[in-house]
């Protein structure tokens, strides 16, 4: 059942995206369309829900109304002249491909199989995630399946389970619970999962459009191979999900700028809002992308920026009116901003910054739990497959997203009333994960492929 | 039949140099070991599960009316619900019943200091024997209780 209907909401989003891009979303490769039909889909589904819902609009109604709105897009996609079936799809010609290529891809899917093993095996052991899954996230979903008229009282009286936290996974697994009428457990679990193997693919379809085919699959393959990421997939936890949404807004705006089609920056405010819906850390993830773009088109193109921000703004409605008025009107103060204290003489205490920098150095480099240390691999693979120049001119400022959030991230640290070490040891390495899939995107994006692809 | 296209290797290994080729034999022996990395633990974890098709099949949590029917019934005219978290100890006030909203942990929720009444919101029914034995010990008799795994203890 949640298979059904998950495929229900990547089709919902896939034939929105076909309604307004049309051929333009035909041209991207069909890795890239499906991963943003599903993240789109997974959005509008959320966002959709949380506003009707305010409404006094019944869950089970909304649900009828998103399956209309598919039948609505599914016969005007087949009437229109421009003939367009999402179930075509094309095997991989195997004899086409490169010989790297067949070894890399057995590597991901090897890799991506033992994690959805891992998976099955602790979710078994761990049928509710992990703590913060079912004292945050899950046990909020139940407030909204068991009572979809009158959870956001108990939000605003309860702050200590993290009311404040945004509804998007939230939202999302109370919808599905509220209409099988049923608190199944796979709901979240297999919504992680559908994350897993989407993000890896996401990445593999940005890094493919936009660099090469050799680096999108050592991309997709560096990241299935991170052993944190299969501890993320059966915690339940969202961090997976706001590090898609990070890599959907900076990936689409790179195809939005390299288009010129204003068109595409809709889906950049979609993506980039929808991230401050998925997770606090998205808020301020909208504030470095956007000063970051901005910046950029005013040093590009000073004349026609306002346009290219009405667009994304546009696509930002849905997103940015329910965290309004999630944050507005349900959710209590956050801890951090309630509990702040004196700001000042914590920013300007050398202890918290020393301390703060020394457990960094350490966890850069091991968040992932890998082998050894993997930024001196990715390093010397740069003079081996050489800078893709043309890239990293256009779009430098993607670095200044990564850097920018790194910074937003330490004076976060920096300002914080929770025990420092504590707070460090529990949530430094899921934001360093937060940012991989972005870091991944642009690092390899920014490299040539190491040999003529065939 | 599946046939590898040798001539696409030749082209494309033209161009490696010694330094390409370094690079990916250390990225080929890093991928090898973290693959094994997790292969062993998908192994060991395999194999130190035991699986039994209950477990499974009792984390479904029954849906909200059904399990707290009843309470309402006995509770609603005097007093009202508030939600607990495991961890934090929630103010007590006169009527106010607590009641855990996660249903895995077979935990005491609150002692209403009023009436004297006890609710557990247990996993399963037959926890209320070793959760409640404390209480069940001091005189409280189980006052309501239904399939689901909520207790209503009174004294």
């Amino acid at each position: 059942m949640i298979i059904i209907i998950l495929l229900l909401i990547a089709l919902l989003g896939n034939l929105c995206l076909k309604a307004v891009y049309s051929k333009h979303f035909k041209a991207l490769n069909i890795n890239l369309r499906w991963t943003m039909s599903y993240a789109t889909g997974l959005m509008l589904t959320s966002t959709l829900f949380f506003l009707l819902n305010r409404i006094s609009i019944p869950p089970l109604l909304i649900a009828l109304l998103l399956v209309a709105g598919i039948g609505y897009l599914w016969k005007r996609t087949e009437s229109s002249a421009d003939q367009y079936n999402p179930m075509n799809i094309r095997f991989p010609n195997f004899q086409k491909k490169n010989w790297l290529s067949i070894v890399l891809s057995t590597f991901i899917f090897t890799s991506l199989g033992i994690g959805t093993y891992l998976f099955f095996i602790d979710t078994y052991n761990e049928p509710h995630g992990l703590n913060d899954a079912w004292s945050y996230w899950n046990l909020r979903a139940k407030f909204i399946a068991r009572n979809p008229s009158g959870w956001a009282n108990a939000f605003s009286d309860l702050y200590f389970f993290h009311g404040d936290y945004p509804l998007f996974e939230t939202g999302l697994i109370g919808f599905i619970w509220s209409i099988t009428g049923k608190e199944s457990i796979f709901v979240p679990a297999f919504l992680c999962l559908s994350f897993y193997w989407m993000i890896v693919w996401a990445v593999y379809g940005f890094i493919k459009e936009l660099g090469s085919k050799i680096n999108a699959e050592l991309a997709a393959l560096f990241l299935s191979l991170t052993p944190f990421y299969v501890v993320m997939l059966s915690s339940q936890y969202v961090d997976m999900q706001a590090g898609l949404y990070f890599l959907m807004a900076v990936g689409i705006s790179v195809i939005a700028i390299n288009s010129k089609n204003n068109l595409w920056y809709i889906l950049t405010g979609l993506f980039a809002f929808g991230a401050g819906w998925v997770k606090n850390e998205g808020l301020l993830f909208i504030i470095v992308f956007f000063a970051c773009l901005k910046l950029y088109l005013l040093l590009k193109d000073r004349k026609n920026w306002i346009e290219k921000f009405k667009y994304a703004i546009m696509g930002a409605a849905l997103p940015l009116l329910s965290i309004l008025i999630f944050k507005l009107w349900i959710a209590p103060t956050n801890d951090l901003i309630q509990e702040g204290g004196d700001l000042f003489s914590k920013l300007n205490d050398p202890y918290r910054f020393h301390f703060i920098a020394d457990f960094w150095k350490v966890k850069i480099t091991d968040f992932g739990k890998w082998i050894g240390n993997p930024w001196w691999l990715l390093l010397i693979y740069i003079p081996a497959a050489g800078l893709n120049v043309s890239f990293i001119k256009k779009h430098y400022w993607t670095y200044a997203v990564i850097i920018g959030m790194l910074v937003g991230f330490f004076m976060i640290y920096m300002v914080s009333y929770i025990d420092l070490f504590f707070h460090l040891s529990t949530s430094a390495h899921r934001l360093f994960f937060q940012l991989l899939p972005v870091f991944l995107f642009i690092y390899f994006a920014s490299l040539k492929a190491p040999f003529k692809e065939a | 039949m599946f046939v590898p296209d040798f001539t696409i290797m030749k082209v494309s290994l033209k161009p490696l140099s010694f330094l390409k080729i370094a690079v990916f034999a250390i990225l080929f022996y890093w991928i090898f070991q973290q693959l094994n990395v997790h292969w062993n633990t998908a192994k060991a974890l395999g194999q130190s599960t035991t699986f039994n098709t209950t477990k499974i099949e009792s984390s479904f949590i029954s849906d909200y009316q059904k399990r707290y029917a009843g309470l309402d019934s006995i509770l609603k005219p005097n007093g009202r619900y508030m939600y607990k978290s495991d961890s934090v100890n929630f103010p007590l006030y006169a009527n106010n019943y607590i009641i855990s909203q996660y249903t895995l942990a077979p935990a005491v929720l609150l002692e209403n200091k009023l009436t004297d009444t006890l609710i557990f919101n247990l996993y399963a029914s037959m926890n209320i024997q070793s959760a409640g034995a404390q209480y069940l010990a001091q005189g409280y008799t189980v006052f309501y209780q239904n399939s689901f795994g909520v207790f209503l203890l009174h004294k």
